[in-house]
């Protein structure tokens, strides 16, 4: 099988240090970029399988390197970024970053976001007569259709939109605001609310316990994420 | 009319106006014509039953009542027209003022005298008791005055008293400005809503600049129609007291001594409110340094403690590794996770601080669920304390809270850090979150030996740590104080109970109010699935 490339982009020796061993180990061809401009350039010469970008390097904003290789590529990105820049994190996953890792990170926890981005379609686009399952739940997007135990279960048209979104991604997060621009369309963007209710009412009609979730994951001030297939 | 003042202070200027004001000649000569009139009136009904000498002594009734009541002018003009009246009506021959016998006209000189030491006397007296009334009135409430800058903790309450009085005082207007820079800007007025103009601001700076006071232009002429006195302190003028154009003129001597007392009062009240300014921020300066030594200490300990540990690992895996064996060498390397971790907990919790440190936050913009949100935080939690019992309870029915959910998974985890950390290693810890009224409430408990009634009420202040026992965990004396911050922040409070059960174990409390407007979801499309 190919090897997938993967692009770091980050300022550190340190982190490069560690990254590109154990990437390596994982079966991944690695280069590696120090500044934006190496990164563009790495991106263009090398077209990479993935991307694992630090939002602060010393030349560039690391949004403004997710919008230009958004310009002309899907190419799944992980953004690193520390724990207190929350604001930052959402923006880049607006821009179209795929998940995000909080810095410092355990090599177990990147690597299996990076699996679960490699793995989804990158196009994203031919999902709409596809069948999903999670654990014990079924569901069919084109039919309009989720069972449980090969049970129906009644959603109500904006459940059914909401879980077939974020279904779509599986292991991947969803901001608040790409979920409630999807559903609710762009005037309701701000209204996190209805997220805490909807997420709420699929839970009870789709988890084993829905206080202690296992299909819908809350990710804390960012948004939402569906347990990736295993 | 406007009112000024509706306090306890106005029954005393209630007291000192039940006398009228002296008259002016004009009104004082047409009371004096009132009274005569009427004393003539009586005598003449009287005259029946009394000789017509009997009828000066109603005349001399008069004239008192005349002097008493409208002073001097009044009691001496009611003297001369009574002499007159009593002539013309009373003395033969009647209605001239001709007087047959002599011995009459003595009587009638005699009388006239009286008359008017009478007038004149009871008219000072009335005078002096109005005056005496006046200033035991000024006195009073110049004391009220005292007490309330005593009682006033800063300068702008002391600049609102000092407007509030001297309004009271000239029943007009006041206006305190302040000197600030070059320019004078007012900081209290009373009333509220009055306006200065040009010529009125430069006889404020020419009171401010002489350090004399400054009077208004007679009505009619240029210039300004303030009145302004300097207010001192520490011997140089900080400021200017304006007073508005009086509606009822009634300065007096006793006025201008109260206002001087007055603005000696403010003097000293301004001085006495800067020193405890300065020595306030003497204390908070101090306060800042211990606080600076102590992060110093800590960062120091808890910087060092996992360093030294990771340090000490890493190079003996490097040095020595080849001879360690293969379960030696896992223990060394999860050593080295597990002290990163605490390091990692412990600079987050001093960002955190660093964020929160100004003042409190307000972070309630976003909707909350509580309990979506303690599930990751009791896992995280979970997972860093595999050895602790962590019971989880958390009903469904938790409502929407406004707040942070990022912070607010920073207390969920800091409370059952702590109480990891305090209580024993493989203790059992018991996380409930519930509603109760208009609250929710997060409650962390633990079976630790609990913290005793002199600590209890330290434990939320930064940089305390309990008393640490051998071999206990330490933390970084921040971690409460953050949950503190952060349900403050959320419009809530925090609370430490113990001991709990049996003289053991520690409870930490969060409340968190519900918002009495629930959260719109304004949604056809579930209004519908629920009238299916």
């Amino acid at each position: 099988m190919k090897q997938v490339r993967i692009l770091v982009v980050d300022d550190e020796p340190q982190i490069q240090r560690f990254l590109r061993p154990s990437l390596t180990a994982s079966g991944y061809d690695v280069i590696s970029a120090a500044t934006g401009a190496d990164a563009l350039r790495a991106f263009a010469a090398h077209p990479p399988g993935g991307v694992i970008l630090d939002l602060g390097l010393p030349d560039a904003d690391g949004k403004d390197l997710i919008r230009a290789m958004r310009k002309s590529s899907r190419v799944p990105i992980i953004v690193l970024s520390a724990r207190d820049r929350e604001a930052d994190k959402i923006d880049a996953l607006d821009l179209g970053a795929d998940d995000y890792v909080n810095k410092p990170f355990s090599i177990g926890e990147l690597l299996a976001r990076l699996r679960s981005v490699l793995r989804r379609p990158v196009s994203g686009l031919d999902e709409e007569a596809s069948v999903y399952g999670i654990g014990d739940v079924v569901i069919d997007a084109g039919q309009h259709r989720v069972t449980r135990l090969g049970k129906d279960i009644r959603l109500t048209p904006k459940e059914f939109e909401l879980l077939a979104l974020m279904v779509r991604y599986p292991g991947r997060v969803l901001t608040h605001r790409h979920l409630l621009t999807e559903v609710w369309g762009p005037a309701n963007s701000a209204d996190t609310q209805y997220l805490r209710v909807f997420i709420g009412q699929i839970r009870q009609k789709l988890e084993d316990d829905p206080a202690d979730p296992k299909l819908i994951l809350t990710e804390p001030g960012v948004g939402y994420r569906v347990a990736a297939r295993d | 009319m406007r009112t000024y003042r509706t306090d306890a202070r106005k029954s005393q200027s209630e007291v000192w106006q039940k006398l009228p004001d002296p008259l002016k000649l004009p009104s004082a000569v047409a009371a004096s014509f009132a009274l005569t009139a009427v004393a003539t009136l009586c005598g003449m009904v009287m005259l029946r039953w009394l000789p017509a000498a009997g009828v000066s002594l109603i005349y001399l009734l008069a004239i008192v009542l005349g002097a008493v009541g409208f002073g001097v002018a009044a009691g001496v003009a009611s003297a001369v027209l009574s002499f007159l009246a009593y002539n013309f009506f009373f003395i033969t021959p009647t209605y001239t003022f001709t007087i047959s016998d002599p011995r009459e006209l003595f009587a009638l000189f005699v009388f006239f005298g009286v008359a008017v030491m009478t007038g004149s006397l009871a008219g000072r007296l009335r005078e002096a008791a109005g005056r005496a009334q006046s200033r035991a009135a000024s006195l009073q409430s110049l004391n009220a005055f005292a007490a309330e800058l005593s009682r006033a903790s800063t300068e702008q309450s002391v600049m609102n008293a000092l407007a509030a009085q001297a309004s009271e005082l000239r029943a007009s207007g006041a206006i305190v400005l302040m000197q600030a820079g070059e320019e004078l800007t007012p900081v209290a007025e009373f009333p509220a809503g009055q306006i200065l103009e040009t010529p009125d601001w430069q006889a404020a700076k020419r009171c401010l600049r002489h350090a004399q006071p400054a009077y208004p232009s007679a009505p009619g002429w240029p210039g300004s129609r303030y009145e302004f006195h300097p207010i001192e302190a520490a011997k140089t003028v900080i400021g200017v007291l304006a007073l508005a154009p009086a509606e009822i003129t009634r300065r007096s001597r006793e006025d201008d001594s109260a206002l001087h007392t007055m603005l000696q009062h403010t003097a000293i009240a301004i001085e006495r409110t800067r020193l405890e300014t300065e020595s306030m921020a003497a204390r908070s300066e101090a306060e800042r340094e211990r606080l600076r030594s102590a992060l110093l200490s800590s960062l120091s300990h808890d910087l060092k403690t996992p360093l030294a540990s990771i340090l000490g690992s890493v190079t003996a895996l490097r040095e020595v590794g080849i001879d360690l064996s293969e379960h030696t060498r896992a223990d060394l390397l999860l050593a080295i996770e597990e002290e990163t971790t605490r390091l990692t907990q412990f600079v987050t919790n001093l960002l955190d601080m660093t964020r929160l440190e100004t003042e409190v936050p307000d972070l309630r913009r976003d909707w909350l669920d509580a309990g979506d949100a303690i599930h990751g935080s009791v896992g995280r939690a979970r997972r860093l304390y595999p050895h602790a019992n962590i019971d989880l309870e958390c009903g469904l029915q938790v409502p929407l809270v406004r707040g942070d959910a990022v912070l607010f998974d920073h207390v969920v985890f800091n409370l059952i850090d702590n109480a990891v950390k305090f209580s024993h290693p493989d203790g059992r810890l018991h996380v409930s979150l519930k509603r109760d009224g208009a609250w929710i409430i997060l409650k962390v408990t633990d079976d630790g030996p609990g913290i005793s009634a002199g600590e209890l009420q330290h434990v939320f202040d930064k940089f305390y740590r309990g008393g640490s026992r051998d071999g206990c965990l330490q933390g970084t004396g921040l971690g409460l104080t953050i949950c503190k911050r952060i349900a403050e922040g959320m419009g809530g409070r925090v609370e430490a109970q113990s001991p709990i059960a049996r003289g053991r174990g520690t409870a930490m409390i969060v409340r968190l109010p519900i918002p009495e407007q629930e959260p719109v979801v304004s949604d056809p499309s579930a209004a519908v699935a629920l009238a299916q």
